[in-house]
């Protein structure tokens, strides 16, 4: 073959090959709502014990995508572990205020709800939060309030506000449990004292860090998790509690109470989430949408104990549930709620201070 | 007696030079280079919000190791990580101690079996070694719980206490404190040990002044082999001792991850180093001898 | 003193494995005698693909590792210049390294290059993790032999390639087994690195079994502890009497 037919015929195919290469990705990249399954995995990304397996069992008989869960403990570690290179989660659950930390990193994806089928099965009071104006990057997994539950038969005093939770500590030695999550517990000690999260009062803090690093003998430990066991088998007597994890311990033991403290308590909400370098974007679309499905999504409320954004889904969900207050606070329980809304970077620094001091 | 062969230096003996290479490699990049990046790190400024490093040269890091300014904006030293690192220097030690006062007894005693029940007890030594760590804490966490089997006995419950991390820790590393000092007692010559006693020698003064000296090589080993991964111990402080009392493991551990400040993790994880490399060399010398 | 530490050695094993058969939900205390707890543990999916990640990486990373250590071995023959000597410490550093400090400097190592966190770069870690562990029984078998076999090889003109395909490795291959047994374990047991560096799709078996111990105790982790106890104990005792046996037909054979 001549140099020259040869050089031609290279470039040709070069030239088709360019435009291939840039037609190609975009005919990948779904625009809005997949038709079916690409691959059958999905690598889900979430609070330990937060699913009900029986769900994302169902989920993968019906859609044919297997889930692939990781657990995490909170926030901060969730965050940490996508930072520190671990991409290719498909869903994530963060908390509302940390949401809006990552949407500001620009390590969520944009998804098209409204193109979903379910797209607009959002409760009206859900679906134009602070962190998410529109939705445009999560939709509502379960929300709740963390106060403290305590069993009735053994803590007598019945404490009703964060003051009395510390100050009941020192009282059951060895039978006491707080949150490893530094945010929760430094705004309830805040609350406990009258004054308020996100505080820059280093003077307030100071008396925080007291105060915590004053119980911390009367701990048996600091988790976040393995507390409905640790209630319900009385391991723990008095503990900072999430609600529906309270009812989850009420149900195995009918002493358990939750407190909705009168001193403030916050109010957070859940949401799936896609994060950036998600592999498999398309099957964590379809979950996203058939997580917004009232039926589906009642069965989470339902094993979680916990309530969720999704209209429609009340007819679903336990009568008894319903019924408790640990699941439905009261008019006035749930004026005590404040939403989560995330500090500054130097009063976190300065959290983080307390929070070592404590630990250490 | 062997004639000494010339090959000594000749690295061609058993096989071409270049098929170490991939270990070389491997070495270099997978062990060195992270060695480098996180002491580089620990001279790096934290990303925004915590996230990563960026590239920026500062001694706030080691600063923040070693003086604090508290709330209220009073420098001293930093009574919290000194405190931490102080803590699990000390649990090591005692770790350490608690087996060597086990296991050199206990070595001592399988070495001077005879031959065949010394293959079996050394296998009995060896088994937990293989069972995950996981298992083996949890283990005790059955035993250590209220209601647990020590619960019943009467003593105080101790699940979630610095006790219970420290009795998890000695249990882990039992096990590599009496195989090297086996190692080493199972090469003891009897025939002196004989002649010391025949001259009227007591036991205590054949072991003292003996016996551990004898095996010391071996004792070197089993310290180092103990102390080090006691120092930077996460799993049982973390479950046992119910996340209360911070040890420099999960102090690392928590750098990296909740507290996302990782120019102080790598630099608590370069002093972890410069204190094992300190401990290493402290038993290397005398470890002349001591076939590996 | 050596009958009661084995005592202590081995009170906390039997506990585990009594209690896996504890028939009362309330994990730690003992409510009679059953088996069905066992059961359960089939159905958990997560348990199951946790197990299967960790032999994914287990087994592969026994091989290579092996390999890597025999040709660390072979290759390294009696050298001992010093910039073989640094490397040679570099490769047997992670033996005497505490692994928080091995696996945060892994984790910052590939957050630097940009290596995501994936099957690959877990792998590698734990093959990294493994090379001094296999390198042992290698090092203790070549050093065993007859140096004069080697000597007398080379002087009949045989190439370093020739003597490490026809001598070398034939003579290895018992050591290359614990090489790769040793491996495998290390691997199955690894915790702490896996933590550090292990990404979406590879939660390992320790992963997620700590993930349920954080939870507290509970009857399906009671199983879970006793299974990660029968299971290497068994394998071990088979392997104990295998050479056992082996040595005695040696014996026997030389007789």
């Amino acid at each position: 073959m001549g140099h020259r037919k040869r050089l031609s015929i290279i470039g040709v195919a070069a030239a088709v090959s360019l435009l291939v290469g840039i037609a190609v990705p975009q005919a990948q990249a779904a625009v809005g709502y997949p038709k079916k399954p690409v691959g059958t995995e999905l690598n889900l990304y979430n609070w330990s014990n937060y699913i009900d397996p029986a769900l994302l069992k169902r989920f993968t008989a019906e859609t044919g995508i297997n889930v692939n869960l990781g657990v995490y403990e909170s926030n901060a570690q969730m965050l940490a572990k996508l930072e520190a290179g671990a991409r290719g989660y498909d869903i994530i659950v963060p908390t509302d205020y940390m949401v809006q930390i990552m949407a500001k990193k620009g390590l969520l994806q944009r998804i098209k709800r409204t193109t979903f089928p379910n797209g607009a099965n959002l409760k009206a009071e859900f679906a134009n939060p602070y962190f998410d104006q529109g939705r445009s990057y999560t939709i509502p997994y379960l929300h709740g309030l963390t106060g403290f539950g305590y069993l009735k038969d053994k803590v007598t005093t019945n404490p009703t506000t964060w003051k009395e939770f510390f100050a009941a500590i020192p009282s059951y030695p060895g039978k006491t449990t707080i949150f490893d999550d530094k945010k929760e517990v430094i705004d309830a000690a805040l609350r406990s004292m009258g004054y308020k999260p996100c505080t820059k009062s280093v003077v307030q803090l100071q008396a925080v860090q007291d105060l915590i690093k004053s119980i911390k003998p009367n701990l048996n430990t600091i988790a976040s998790s393995g507390n409905i066991g640790r209630l319900s088998s009385g391991t723990s007597v008095l503990l900072m509690m999430y609600n529906g994890a309270t009812y989850k311990a009420k149900l195995a033991n009918p002493n358990v109470v939750f407190v909705y403290p009168k001193d403030g308590l916050p109010l957070w909400q859940d949401n799936f989430a896609i994060p950036v370098g998600a592999k498999n974007v398309d099957n964590a679309k379809i979950f996203l949408n058939w997580m917004m499905d009232p039926k589906n999504i009642a069965q989470a409320s339902n094993w979680a104990g916990y309530n969720n954004g999704i209209t429609g889904s009340d007819k679903y969900l336990l009568d008894a549930m319903q019924a408790d207050t640990a699941f439905t606070p009261t008019a006035a329980q749930m004026s005590l709620g404040v939403a989560m809304a995330p500090c500054s970077t130097a009063v976190n620094d300065l959290y983080t201070k307390v929070w070592t001091a404590f630990k250490g | 007696m062997r004639i000494p062969v010339r090959s000594k230096r000749e690295p061609g003996i058993y096989g071409p030079n270049a098929v170490s290479f991939p270990a070389y490699v491997t070495g270099f990049f997978l062990v060195g280079m992270p060695l480098v990046v996180i002491t580089i790190f620990s001279f790096l400024s934290r990303g925004d919000f915590g996230s990563g490093v960026i590239r920026k040269f500062t001694l706030e890091a080691y600063r923040t190791v070693f003086f604090e300014t508290d709330l209220m904006g009073n420098s001293s030293f930093n009574f919290t990580y000194l405190h931490i690192i102080g803590r699990s220097v000390l649990l090591a030690f005692t770790v350490t101690l608690i087996c060597l006062i086990v296991g050199i007894p206990t070595a001592i005693w399988i070495a001077l079996q005879k031959k065949s029940t010394q293959r079996v007890l050394i296998a009995l030594v060896t088994i937990p070694f293989w069972v995950n760590v996981l298992a083996r804490t949890y283990a005790w966490m059955l035993l250590l719980s209220e209601g647990g089997l020590f619960d019943k006995l009467g003593s105080p419950v101790l699940l979630y206490t610095s006790w219970a991390t420290f009795i998890g820790l000695t249990y882990a590393f039992l096990p590599f404190m009496v195989l090297p000092i086996y190692a080493s007692a199972e090469k003891l010559d009897r025939s002196i040990l004989e002649a010391a006693f025949d001259l009227g020698a007591s036991g205590w003064r054949v072991l003292i002044r003996i016996v551990i000296p004898m095996i010391r090589f071996g004792i070197f080993a089993g310290i180092a082999i103990v102390f080090i991964p006691a120092l930077g111990a996460y799993v049982q402080p973390a479950l046992l001792g119910g996340n209360k009392v911070m040890l420099i493991g999960s102090l690392i551990n928590d750098q990296f991850g909740e507290s996302r400040n990782w120019p102080v993790g790598s630099a608590l994880a370069v002093l972890l180093l410069a204190m094992t490399g300190l401990i290493l060399l402290s038993t290397r010398r005398r470890k002349l001898e001591f076939a590996s | 003193m050596g009958v009661s530490s084995l005592i202590f050695l081995y009170l906390p094993l039997l506990t585990v494995l009594i209690f896996a058969f504890n028939k009362s939900e309330d994990a730690t205390t003992w409510g009679g005698f059953s088996t069905r707890w066992f059961s359960t543990i089939l159905d958990n999916t997560d348990l199951i693909r946790s197990a299967k990640v960790s032999l994914s990486i287990a087994i592969p990373c026994a091989l290579i590792a092996a390999m890597i250590a025999a040709g660390l071995a072979i290759g390294m023959g009696r050298a001992t210049g010093s910039v073989q000597n640094v490397l040679r410490a570099l490769v047997n550093a992670p033996l005497v390294l505490p692994e928080i400090v091995t696996s945060v400097g892994t984790l910052a190592f590939f957050s630097q290059v940009g290596i995501p966190l994936r099957y690959g770069s877990l792998l590698f870690a734990h093959v990294v993790m493994c090379v001094p562990f296999a390198f042992l029984p290698i090092r203790s078998r070549l050093r065993d032999f007859d140096e004069n076999i080697f000597e007398a090889a080379r002087d009949l003109g045989a190439s370093s390639f020739r003597v490490m395909t026809k001598i070398s490795i034939p003579l290895l291959i018992p050591a290359l087994l614990s090489s790769g047994l040793l491996s495998f374990i290390i691997s199955m047991d690894d915790f702490l690195t896996s933590l550090f560096v292990s990404g979406p799709e590879t939660t390992t078996l320790p992963i997620y079994i700590f993930g349920l111990l954080k939870l507290g105790a509970s009857p399906e982790v009671n199983v879970i502890a006793a299974l990660l106890l029968i299971i290497p104990t068994l394998g071990l005792l088979v392997g104990i009497t295998w050479t056992a046996t082996r040595r005695r037909s040696n014996e026997a054979r030389h007789q």
